[in-house]
Order: C-alpha cells, then sequence, then structure tokens
C-alpha cells in the first residue's frame, strides 16, 4: 500500500490532464483485469469478470487533483493563475509547484494583500528575469501542481500531497489485485476531472450503467484543528459515507457496508461531511439510478499540500472494498 | 378518499431525501389499487402507471416530488443533546423551539433547544446556523447511542390541520399535496377514455438536487412531462415581483427559459377552454423544480411547470388552500384528455 501510494503521488495529474497517472494504472493492473481501457473523457476502465453477471458494481475512485493554470504572463516574469478545483490560496502559498514540462516554480502571495486572500492573489515565481523568458517555459494554459512530497508521520500515518484521491486509486488498484474472482462484474475506473465537478464518473458510469456503485475519496476528520462537530477520527478505522454535500447516500448501501465491516472484524466509522462532494453522486444519478455509497479515508488537511492520513485506515478502506467485491453486496 | 383526509394523510407521511424508501410500502398500500404498473428506483422515486390500453400509446409523465426537507444526527452529545446536519434547505430562523420526530430504532420526539429571551446577551440577535443549535431529547446519552445512532433522520413534528375558508397547514406541503392532486386527477380521469398512459411519478431527492425525477423519468420514458411543485404566494410587503401569486387562484403556471413553450401554450388553451381557475407566472431561466431536470432527461423531453401557492414554504407551518388543489387536478385530467 505505502509503496503504491508514493508511485501515486508522484505522477503528475492535474483535473484535464492525467494521462500520465492514467498510463501508469493501465500498465500496473493489466495482468490483474479481463479488460483494461482509457474512454474519451480519459477514464481508466478496469473490468473484472464476476462470478455473476446478474449485477454489475463500479468502483471510482479519482485520479485527478487540484492546482493551478497559467492565465497569463506579466512583465516581470510573474506567472498568473486561476485555480483548478477548489484551491485554498492559505494552504497553496509559499509551496514549490511543478509544470506538466517539468519546469518549477513557487507560488507566493501578492504583498499589499493583508487579509481575505483569494486565488488571484497567488502568482508563481519560476525565476525568470523578463516575461520573454518565462515565456519560453511556460504558455497560458498550462497546469502545475505541488511537487511530489510524502513525509512519514510517527511510522503509521503519512502527510503528502494529494492524497484526495490518490489514496482512493492507490486502494482501489490494491483491491483490484486482491478481488480473485468479484460477485459481480466488477469496474474498476479511475475518474478524471472530479475536482472540476465530477465530470469524468458520469459519463463511465453512464456508459457501465452499474446497479451498485461505491466511490474511494478522502474525508475531512473532526479531530482536524478547529474542526466542526464531526464523528470521524484519524486511525479510527474506514469511514462509511452516510451524507456530503452532493449525495445521501443508498441506505441499502450503507447497510451492507456496515454489516461486511461487522461480519469481518473491519474498523469502521460512520461519516457526514458537510462540506465536499464526491464520484458517489454522479454514479447514483446516472441512467436510471444505482445503489450509491462511498468509503472515505479519514484525512487532515485536505487539498493542502500536507494532506494527512493514517495507514491503518487505508488498509482499513481496502480490506472492505475487497470483501464487498468478493462476497457481493446484501 | 375526501381531498382533506387524502391531503392529511400524504403530508404526514414522513420521507426525508434520500431516505424516501421507507414511505414505498405505505404508498403501495394505500395507492397501489390506483395503477396498472408500480416500480422504484434506488435514488427514492416511487413511480406508478395507469394504461390506456391502446397499442403504441404515447405517454405523459406528472411528478411531484415524495421528499421533505430535514435533519441527520451527526453527533451524540452529553445529557440528551443531538448534533445535527441539515438536508435540503431549512430556514435556521424558525427552528428554535420547533418540535421533530427523531426516527431512530424507536420513533421520539425532541425540540430544537433555544435560549429564553431573560437568558439572552442584548446583542444575541445574530442568524442562527444549524451547527450552534441542539435537539433537546430528554434521554440518556447511552440511549440514544443505541437508538439514534449518527445518520438517523429527523423530520418536523407538526400534524396537518384545516383553517378556515379550505386553508390547511402542516409540514412537508412542499411537494406532497402535489402528490395529493396527482392521485386526484388519477380519480377524475378514472373510467375515462384517454389516448395516453398516464404516470404518476412521485419522486425522490428533489430537495438535495433533482435525483429523484431525472433517474425515474429517465426509466419511465415519456413523451410529455408535468412538474407538479410549490411557489410562494403573496404575504403582505412581499416583493411583489417575486410572489405576485395568490392562495386560492388556482395552479401557477410557469413560462420559464427551462420548460417547453409550446407545450405550456397548449396546457393553458386547455385550462381557457375548460375554464379551469389558473394563474400565470413569467420566471427568466431555472425554476428551482424537477422541470428543470425532466426537460433535459434522455433526450429532452417537452415539460410544464405547474405550481400550488404555498406560504411559510420551508417551514413547519407551510399553508396552501383545498381549492387550488382541486383546481390542479382538473387541470391535469384537462390536459391528458387533450393528448
Amino acid at each position: 500500500m505505502y509503496e503504491t501510494i508514493k508511485r501515486y503521488t508522484s505522477a503528475f495529474s492535474v483535473s484535464g490532464r492525467e494521462k500520465y497517472l492514467a498510463n501508469l494504472i493501465c500498465e500496473e493492473l493489466k495482468p490483474y483485469t479481463d479488460s483494461i481501457k482509457v474512454d474519451a473523457m480519459g477514464n481508466v476502465i478496469a473490468f473484472k469478470k464476476g462470478k455473476s453477471s446478474a449485477k454489475k458494481l463500479m468502483i471510482a475512485s479519482h485520479m485527478d487533483e487540484i492546482g493551478f493554470i497559467v492565465t497569463a504572463i506579466d512583465d516581470n516574469g510573474y506567472v498568473r493563475v486561476s485555480n483548478v478545483g477548489g484551491i485554498n490560496p492559505i494552504y497553496s502559498s509559499y509551496q514549490t509547484v511543478k509544470f506538466e514540462n517539468g519546469t518549477k516554480g513557487v507560488t507566493v502571495i501578492d504583498t499589499s494583500v493583508k487579509k481575505d486572500y483569494k486565488v488571484k492573489d497567488l502568482v508563481i515565481d519560476i525565476g525568470a528575469s523578463s516575461k520573454k523568458e518565462a515565456m519560453k517555459k511556460v504558455a497560458v494554459g498550462d497546469l502545475c501542481a505541488p511537487v511530489a512530497n510524502l513525509t512519514r508521520l510517527m511510522g503509521k500515518r503519512i502527510a503528502a500531497k494529494a492524497l484526495d484521491d490518490r489514496l482512493g486509486c492507490a486502494i482501489a488498484s490494491v483491491s483490484c489485485k486482491n478481488a480473485k474472482t468479484p460477485a459481480y462484474d466488477t469496474y474498476y475506473v479511475f475518474t478524471v476531472q472530479e475536482e472540476v465537478g465530477l465530470r469524468g464518473s458520469l459519463p463511465a458510469a453512464f456508459g457501465i450503467m452499474p446497479d451498485y456503485s461505491i466511490a474511494i475519496d478522502v474525508t475531512a476528520t473532526g479531530d482536524t484543528v478547529g474542526a466542526k462537530a464531526m464523528e470521524v477520527k484519524l486511525g479510527n478505522g474506514a469511514a462509511i459515507k452516510l451524507m456530503d454535500s452532493s449525495v445521501i447516500c443508498s441506505q441499502f448501501m450503507v447497510d451492507s457496508m456496515v454489516n461486511c465491516a461487522k461480519r469481518n472484524g473491519i474498523k469502521y466509522q460512520l461519516e457526514i461531511l458537510e462540506g465536499g462532494g464526491t464520484d458517489t453522486r454522479s454514479m447514483q444519478v446516472t441512467g436510471s439510478g444505482s445503489h450509491a455509497g462511498c468509503i472515505s479515508i479519514p484525512t487532515r488537511y485536505i487539498h493542502s499540500p500536507v494532506e494527512t492520513i493514517d495507514l491503518k485506515d487505508a488498509e482499513a478502506c481496502e480490506k472492505l472494498l475487497t470483501t464487498l467485491v468478493t462476497e457481493g453486496i446484501e | 378518499m375526501e381531498l382533506f383526509k387524502r391531503a392529511k394523510t400524504i403530508t404526514e407521511i414522513c420521507a426525508v431525501s434520500g431516505r424516501e424508501h421507507v414511505a414505498f410500502e405505505e404508498l403501495k398500500e394505500r395507492f397501489g389499487h390506483m395503477f396498472d404498473e408500480i416500480f422504484t428506483t434506488p435514488t427514492g422515486s416511487f413511480v406508478g402507471i395507469r394504461r390506456c390500453g391502446k397499442p403504441n400509446a404515447k405517454s405523459i409523465l406528472f411528478d411531484a416530488h415524495l421528499d421533505e426537507i430535514g435533519f441527520m444526527v451527526k453527533k451524540i452529545c452529553d445529557g440528551g443533546f443531538l448534533k445535527v446536519s441539515g438536508i435540503g434547505g431549512t430556514d435556521t430562523k424558525v427552528l428554535s423551539a420547533a418540535e421533530v420526530w427523531i426516527h431512530g430504532k424507536e420513533k421520539i420526539a425532541g425540540v430544537f433547544a433555544s435560549t429564553p429571551p431573560h437568558l439572552r446577551e442584548s446583542d444575541d440577535n445574530e442568524k442562527l446556523f444549524l451547527n450552534d443549535m441542539y435537539i433537546d431529547t430528554g434521554m440518556s446519552k447511552e440511549y440514544l447511542e443505541e437508538n439514534t445512532p449518527i445518520g438517523t433522520v429527523v423530520t418536523y413534528k407538526t400534524t396537518t390541520e384545516k383553517l378556515l375558508n379550505g386553508h390547511i397547514v402542516g409540514k412537508s406541503m412542499d411537494d406532497k399535496i402535489s402528490m395529493c392532486t396527482i392521485l386526484e386527477a388519477f380519480d377524475l380521469l378514472d373510467g375515462e377514455d384517454l389516448n395516453v398512459d398516464i404516470i404518476a411519478q412521485f419522486s425522490g431527492g428533489e430537495e438535495i438536487g433533482y435525483i429523484g425525477a431525472t433517474t425515474a423519468a429517465f426509466k419511465a420514458a415519456p413523451d410529455y412531462a408535468v412538474a407538479i411543485d410549490v411557489t410562494n404566494s403573496y404575504i403582505p410587503e412581499a416583493p411583489i415581483r417575486k410572489m405576485g401569486n395568490k392562495l386560492g387562484g388556482g395552479g401557477v403556471i410557469s413560462y420559464s427559459g427551462t420548460t417547453s413553450r409550446p407545450f405550456t401554450k397548449h396546457f393553458i388553451e386547455v385550462l381557457n377552454k375548460e375554464n379551469i381557475p389558473h394563474q400565470i407566472v413569467g420566471e427568466p431561466g431555472r425554476t428551482g423544480t424537477n422541470a428543470h431536470v425532466l426537460q433535459i432527461a434522455r433526450d429532452g423531453i417537452p415539460t410544464a411547470l405547474i405550481s400550488v401557492p404555498l406560504k411559510n414554504m420551508h417551514t413547519q407551518a407551510e399553508t396552501a388552500t383545498l381549492g387550488d388543489l382541486e383546481n390542479i387536478a382538473k387541470a391535469l385530467a384537462a390536459l391528458a384528455k387533450s393528448l
């Protein structure tokens, strides 16, 4: 799991430009699937034939991460940017970022702004001394994101960028390898453009038309400094989602997940996330609808470059997912 | 069934968005006999179809949403208090001291705790947020942990009552009284020789983003659709621009940017011909109703919108009139007969 997380968080994969991670996942999972393809949107769809083909199960974890898109380059060679996905300017300031072509830069805040920072107050210094020089390396429309970083804390925890949702991808990937024979025809989908409105999973789900669907994504925790009332704690196990701002999970899926966790002694907790959406919604509402649920990984400081998780939670999430895939949903 | 009794029965059903399936059995039992076929969806919609019996008949779908706004338990606190998260757009201004049902393993009553005026600081007039409020149950924390775990839904406790002049008041008139108009229309059409199949769609998840209407309509695949929802009616000093419709003036038909103009026009012509009272409103863009998503379900469904005038929307004292319900039922029946 740890190695997979490290590999996946190292890939460049800002929303809309997920092909590097997609290629990595395709190569890695090919031997474990009946078929694997990349669709027109860029979603990776890994298919495993089930014991029964009467039902279809779709699993979604998103490959994309939030980042910046270049809007202009000013006369001093500063790169002006807009956000791709939900950027918090404080979380994203004074970071080293990397563009798709490998160019590096640092994000700095316009010092004339004293408070209420907006994304437009962030600029990127790539070291250029003029507009002309900057334009040799960076063009309008280029994307960038924080450089890969991963730190182990106290051995059991990890702080890294883009665990939202590379960790979900890692869990789905490990599960895809571990789930020898799924109960139903199962589609492990690694989706694009989640951070900009759940856009990849919607057409992917339309193509599949699942009966059951499970998203794997991160959730906030109530034990983060200054958090609102929330029962989820880091280290307390896989979080079974009841609701977030985009979806109310099907009772049927919630019950199935809880029963599965109880039966197999998997540590779990129930989750209500009051700010944030997931691919669960798009899978729930596609076509005539599916029974949709979400396994969430408790995560502190989401959308910062030091998103922090507990490896035990990630392992519990993987075990829960794999057991649901192999034992079926009941 | 007498109209008030039907309105009371339906509005007192508790079906919070995302948890509408708890009402399916009751709906089937009470109204199942009115349909030839029934299906439900994973997204909380209950759909009843009555066939006209003619080969290759087209179909018209009447949509009203089954779900209501409510709350979900998110934390169990010491002293018998619960913290909840909102489902749909609750007006927190009117929550203080509201009575609720908590639908745990055992259904228990509760009340939103409020600070009495005697104890309030003088500058305590700021807007309340749900996150600052608690539901008082009077039970022990141990009992609550067992009986009302995280995820338990909470609804208003109000019953539906008659006021004077055919007015009725209760919770979740939005949008269960519109379900009532559809059922009344089905009664009016009983035994009529129709050219179209008629579909009653009681959709889930409207209050959380129209999820039940779009998915159920995808499955039902009708040729025409009418959404029936509620609309704010005039109260003193209200901005006329937004609340020009009158309680008792009949259903409010919307010409909007996201409904079908030809179909809406046809609907209005039918009502004029049949002398069925109605009101007309112009809305530039989205209507905030299922009409918006029905119009773009599948490869597009010509959709009209008719609304029940309502006072005090999204509170536990939503007020409507029986006369409007009757007129909307007549309107839907006339429309079905015209096709």
